[in-house]
C-alpha cells in the first residue's frame, strides 16, 4: 500500500472508532445530563414562586404577537409557530399561586438569562433568580445576592421599575444592575398578558 | 528506572508547564478566579493529558508521520468530549464556571506538546509518566494561582470562608488583570528558589572538587 492511501485509512478509521465512542459516551451521560437541567430549571421555579411545591408548563400562544418587538419572550420576535413557555407554579392543593418566564438582558460579559416569578393574584413580582450569566466574578455576579433580587419582589406593571429609584445598583455593576432591570421591565406586562389569555383559554 | 523517575520530576519543577514552559497560558490566567475552578480545570486536563499520551504512544507506529498532527487532534478531541459530557453530567457547577475552556483543552499545547515531543517517541509506561508528571505540575501550578486570587480576591479558600472580619477584598484580584499579577509574582518567587538551589549545588560541587 502506498504512504497516501495509507494515510487516509489510518486517519479515517481513527475517526470512526472516535465518532463511535462519542457516541457510547453521550448515550450514557445523555439521562443524567437532562436530569440535572430539569432539576436546576424546577429549582429556579420554586425560588421564583415562593409557596409552590410543584409545577406545570402552559404553552401560550398570544393572540396578535406580543406588544414589544424587542421581547426575549421568544426565539423568533413575532412568529406564532414557537410556542411562549410559561411556568405555573401549583401549591399542595395544586391551586396556581403565579407563573413564571424566562427573559433575557444583554450583560457587561454576555447574555444573562432571568426567571421570573409572578403572583397569580396580585400580578405583582414574587422572585427573581438567575438562571445564568457570564458576569465579572464579585462584581457583576452579585446580581445572584438575594439582596439584589429581593429588591424585585413586590413591583408591578403600574409603574416601570426604575434603577436608582426602586432598585439600587450594585457597586461598579451598572452594566449588570440595568441588564436585569431592563429585562424584567420589558417582558413583564407581555407575560402576564400572554399567561391571563392562555389560562382563560383552557 | 532512575531514569523514568527523572522525567516524571520534570514536569513538577525543572520543566514545569506553566512556570518553567510557559505553555497553557489560556485557562491558566482564564479559568483560576477560585481554588475549586483552577483545580478542576487541570484536573480534566490531566485526564485527557494522560489518556491521549498513552493512546497516542500506543498507535505510534500505525500513524503514518504525514498525517500525525491530524490523528493526535482526534484523540484528543475525542477525551476532551468525553470530559465534557462527564463533567455537564456529574458536576455540573463546575462545568458552568469553566466554561467554554472545557472544549478548549483541545487546543491546550500541553497535550499537543507532549504527544509531539514524547509519546510519539517514547514507549507507554514512559509516557504515561511523562503526562502524569505534567498533568500534576499543571494541577499544583492552577491550584495554587486559583487559591491565592480566591484567598486575596474573595477572602475564602475552597469555598469556604478564612478571611478575618473587616477584611477588604481586591477585587482586581478575581478579574482578569489580577491573573497576570499573581502569576508574575508566583514566577519571580520561582525564580528566586530556583536559582538559590543552583547556587547551592554550584557551592557543594566546587567544595567536593577542591
Amino acid at each position: 500500500m502506498n504512504e497516501s492511501a495509507k494515510m487516509i485509512v489510518v486517519l479515517t478509521i481513527i475517526a470512526m472508532i472516535s465518532g463511535l465512542l462519542l457516541a457510547q459516551v453521550y448515550h450514557l451521560t445523555y439521562d443524567r445530563i437532562q436530569l440535572g437541567k430539569a432539576q436546576a430549571l424546577r429549582g429556579s421555579i420554586l425560588a421564583a414562586l415562593p409557596g409552590a411545591v410543584d409545577f406545570r408548563v402552559i404553552e401560550a400562544h398570544p393572540v396578535g404577537g406580543l406588544e414589544d418587538d424587542r421581547s426575549t419572550l421568544r426565539s423568533k420576535p413575532g412568529s406564532d409557530s414557537d410556542p411562549l413557555l410559561l411556568f405555573q407554579g401549583l401549591d399542595e392543593n395544586g391551586d396556581p399561586v403565579g407563573f413564571a418566564y424566562v427573559c433575557e438582558g444583554v450583560g457587561y460579559g454576555g447574555i444573562i438569562k432571568i426567571m421570573v416569578g409572578v403572583n397569580h393574584t396580585s400580578e405583582l413580582i414574587s422572585g427573581v433568580a438567575i438562571l445564568e450569566h457570564v458576569e465579572t466574578p464579585n462584581i457583576g455576579s452579585l446580581i445572584e445576592n438575594e439582596s439584589f433580587r429581593n429588591q424585585f419582589v413586590g413591583k408591578g406593571t403600574a409603574d416601570p421599575i426604575a434603577l436608582g429609584q426602586d432598585i439600587d445598583r450594585i457597586t461598579g455593576a451598572t452594566v449588570s444592575s440595568r441588564a436585569v432591570t431592563e429585562a424584567v421591565n420589558r417582558d413583564l406586562s407581555n407575560a402576564l398578558q400572554a399567561y391571563k389569555e392562555a389560562i382563560t383559554n383552557e | 528506572m532512575n531514569k523514568m523517575i527523572k522525567d516524571f520530576l520534570r514536569g513538577l519543577w525543572d520543566e514545569h508547564p506553566t512556570f518553567r514552559i510557559m505553555i497553557g497560558m489560556c485557562p491558566t490566567l482564564a479559568v483560576t478566579t477560585s481554588a475549586i475552578n483552577g483545580m478542576g480545570m487541570a484536573i480534566a486536563t490531566t485526564f485527557v493529558l494522560i489518556c491521549s499520551s498513552l493512546l497516542i504512544s500506543m498507535l505510534k507506529k500505525v500513524i503514518p508521520g504525514g498525517v500525525r498532527i491530524p490523528a493526535y487532534i482526534i484523540v484528543i478531541a475525542t477525551f476532551v468530549t468525553t470530559v465534557d459530557y462527564l463533567m455537564q453530567a456529574y458536576t455540573p457547577d463546575l462545568h458552568e464556571a469553566l466554561g467554554v475552556f472545557i472544549p478548549l483543552i483541545v487546543v491546550n499545547c500541553i497535550i499537543l506538546g507532549r504527544a509531539e515531543a514524547y509519546a510519539s517517541k517514547m514507549p507507554v509506561i514512559w509516557s504515561a509518566f511523562d503526562a502524569l508528571g505534567m498533568g500534576l505540575g499543571f494541577t499544583w501550578g492552577l491550584t495554587l494561582i486559583g487559591s491565592i486570587r480566591e484567598l486575596l480576591g474573595s477572602g475564602t479558600i475552597f469555598g469556604f470562608s478564612v478571611a478575618p472580619d473587616g477584611f477588604t477584598p481586591f477585587a482586581i484580584l478575581t478579574s482578569p488583570p489580577g491573573a497576570f499579577i499573581t502569576l508574575g509574582v508566583l514566577l519571580a518567587l520561582m525564580n528566586i528558589i530556583s536559582d538559590k538551589i543552583a547556587q547551592r549545588t554550584r557551592a557543594n560541587q566546587q567544595k567536593t572538587a577542591s
